[in-house]
């Protein structure tokens, strides 16, 4: 049977919109397409309008401004990795970014897509949400501004209303003291991750730990924060950091896993890796913020 | 409907439909063969291009994204008779055994040269880590990349 499928192609995020609002759920947003032209190709979605939203130039861009590190949705994985390097919080996007597949897909996948395809594995969901980070959707009635935790909510779902795409996602406070690190188990470089760990530590100025985000990614339907574990960081000056509660904040986020097992490892591993991920990944934060 | 493509430095005018790859759109519509598909999801490199220089998975394209770029396949950096060094280099140091996953390679070596003319070993190792060869011949790859960054750093100078 042949099925329609029919190219659209916007130039603003207004016009994506409006097609998205004129089509409901037979249109569906095309970002870098990486996932979506798999999932079409499989018949595991199903539409009849392609909104290609690569042409739309205002949602590429990675910047800073006073308080935050604005990520368009439509900037590559490459572009993040070209960006690597200028504060804390690029770095680690940019490391996340260069273990995702490879350089010529990179070109094309996009943040956003990545964050909106919703799969409990994807790499950018931990380092994001352990920074904290926010995002802008828009849709035909407005604009609102979520945090990212609460965006996802199961496997493959987001709380996308069928007019509203992703316009930017915010990283806070990224000119402050601030380390991040992302941690992950996978078979080969270019697989899923099996666990994976997001660690974001942020000093005041007396060295002491004010704010500490560690996000669970592939061992639950959703990424998860490990809130234990957080708190035990937090307030800690960083020189008491290693006195133990590295360890204890690691049990702590294997507690907070609900990992299944599967074809790809069994629940008891996700779960004990988890540990030894947050571990890694605090170590870094560690290391990083003794330099500053 | 046919849409403008521009490749190898040409303009075509190309029958594409809404669903096709530009993977598929070049090879068969335009008989550029040297767009190897392999695996179709993005995971070989076997179909890399170049989209205004920079290297793209052509079968994770849709053929209207090719639409206003620049695109760049094997065909359009040398010929039988005129060959770029880097498909010299890859004949002078062997890089390749059955030789269907190397035009994804060259592409791949000719965006990363372009960036990088003075490459480690393990910076092409990285580089050309996006593409996959079955038949192992990735230490002569390695190698004939490093022979193509002399090649052309001696023809720039």
């Amino acid at each position: 049977m042949t099925r329609h499928f029919e190219y659209l192609r916007p130039e603003s995020v207004e016009a994506a919109i409006d097609m998205k609002v004129e089509h409901g759920s037979r249109g569906r947003f095309w970002a870098g397409g990486t996932d979506m032209m798999l999932l079409w190709q499989r018949r595991a979605v199903d539409f009849d309008y392609c909104i290609d939203l690569t042409y739309i130039k205002a949602l590429r861009f990675i910047e800073m401004d006073s308080s935050a590190l604005r990520i368009g949705a439509m900037a590559t994985l490459d572009d993040l990795d070209l960006r690597s390097g200028l504060n804390s919080a690029l770095t680690v996007l940019g490391e996340t970014a260069r273990l995702m597949n490879t350089k010529q897909t990179r070109t094309i996948a996009t943040v956003g897509g990545n964050l909106c395809h919703a799969s409990p594995s994807a790499d950018l969901t931990p380092p994001l949400i352990a920074m904290g980070a926010q995002v802008r959707l828009r849709g035909s009635e407005g604009e609102r501004v979520i945090p990212l935790e609460e965006f996802h909510t199961g496997v493959n779902q987001t709380v996308l209303t069928d007019d509203e795409m992703v316009t930017e996602f915010l990283v806070p406070h990224v000119n402050e003291k601030l380390a991040a690190s992302y941690n992950r188990i996978a078979r080969t470089v270019v697989d899923i991750a099996l666990v994976s760990s997001a660690v974001c530590l942020r000093l005041d100025d007396a060295r002491t730990v004010q704010y500490a985000g560690i996000a669970l990614g592939a061992v639950g339907p959703t990424a998860i924060r490990a809130i234990d574990a957080e708190k035990t960081l937090t307030g800690l000056r960083l020189d008491e950091l290693a006195n133990g509660s590295v360890q204890v904040a690691g049990e702590q986020a294997s507690m907070a896993a609900r990992a299944i097992s599967d074809i790809r490892a069994s629940q008891e591993f996700r779960t004990s890796m988890t540990s030894v991920m947050t571990q890694r990944s605090i170590g870094r934060c560690i290391e990083i913020l003794e330099n500053f | 409907m046919t849409y403008m493509l521009n490749v190898n430095g040409q303009d075509f005018e190309v029958e594409i439909k809404a669903h096709e790859t530009l993977a598929d759109v070049l090879r068969e519509k335009l008989g550029l063969i040297g767009v190897k598909v392999s695996c179709g999801e993005g995971e070989c490199g076997s179909c890399t291009i170049l989209v205004d220089g920079i290297p793209c998975t052509a079968c994770l394209m849709l053929g209207r994204q090719g639409e206003d770029h620049e695109l760049t396949t094997v065909e359009g950096i040398g010929d039988y008779n005129n060959l770029h060094p880097i498909q010299q280099a890859f004949i002078d140091e062997q890089g390749f055994q059955c030789g269907f996953c190397t035009p994804g390679f060259i592409m791949t070596a000719k965006a990363f040269l372009d960036e990088n003319p003075n490459p480690t070993e393990e910076e092409v190792s990285i580089a050309m880590s996006g593409n996959i060869c079955r038949c192992g011949a990735y230490p002569w790859i390695v190698k004939s990349v490093l022979k193509a960054a002399e090649m052309l750093r001696n023809e720039q100078r």
